[in-house]
């Protein structure tokens, strides 16, 4: 009896390996629109970035000059 | 004489707030996109204008299933258009939709409609021969080069950035 336990708990070891990503077994697929978003957000940011940059050099210097 | 200096902006605060701006901006991003992928199934359009017809085979087979001949090319059972569904990464599709977005070439010759089904519309069901047919891409979901934004929805974002940036 402790035999046949034991050769059933190894027939239930077994490691199942997929290849692939997880998606491809499923139904649905996934468009990746939050990583569009985040694009657009940081090329949006990183053209206004020079401007900023700018700002914050002018009010820097400035602040210099009339401190010194 | 003693010179006082005040400043409007702290780039420090903005620096703390971009994180939350850009994932809010990214929220309403999927919420907008989800809506108007859903909307081009419904009105049977492609990222750039109509989607192409379906074929005299494409009307046969949906009428031996029992569906409208004349609903837009993606949208017979309603099934791709109920499957979309904004989640916190993106849009959630079927992923037969994502082939039609790409173009595919069919694999089997099936016999429709299929299983134990009845054929409608007072035909006989019957096989198609469909394997090595190119499905050409009916282009309705955008990849990152073909996503932009209307101008109006980056100002409105750099304009909170403005905000962000004042003390």
């Amino acid at each position: 009896m402790k035999k046949h336990a034991k050769r059933l708990r190894e027939l239930h070891q077994f490691n199942l390996e997929l290849p692939g990503k997880i998606t491809d077994y499923l139904d649905e697929k996934l468009v990746p629109v939050s990583e569009m978003a985040e694009k657009v957000a940081e090329s949006a940011i990183v053209s206004k970035l020079g401007i900023y940059q700018k700002a914050k050099k002018m009010g820097e210097e400035f602040a210099r000059e009339i401190t010194d | 004489m003693k010179l006082q200096i005040k400043t409007t902006f702290d780039f420090g605060k903005l620096a703390g707030s971009v994180k939350k701006m850009v994932s809010t901006f990214k929220e309403q991003t999927i919420l907008t996109e989800s809506k108007e992928m859903k909307k081009r199934i419904e009105a049977g359009n492609t990222i750039t204008g109509k989607m192409k017809k379906l074929s005299d085979a494409g009307v046969i087979t949906r009428i031996l299933r029992g569906h409208s001949p004349t609903s837009a090319p993606l949208n017979a059972s309603g099934k791709l258009l109920n499957s979309i569904k904004p989640i916190k990464s993106g849009v959630s599709i079927n992923k037969y939709g994502l082939y039609q977005s790409q173009g595919f070439t069919t694999q089997n010759n099936p016999v429709i409609p299929e299983g134990n089904k009845k054929a409608k519309g007072g035909l006989k069901k019957r096989q198609f021969k469909f394997a090595g047919k190119t499905i050409p891409a009916r282009k309705w979901i955008h990849d990152s080069e073909t996503f932009k934004y209307d101008k109006k929805v980056v100002n409105a974002f750099m304009k909170q950035i403005g905000k962000a940036l004042k003390k």
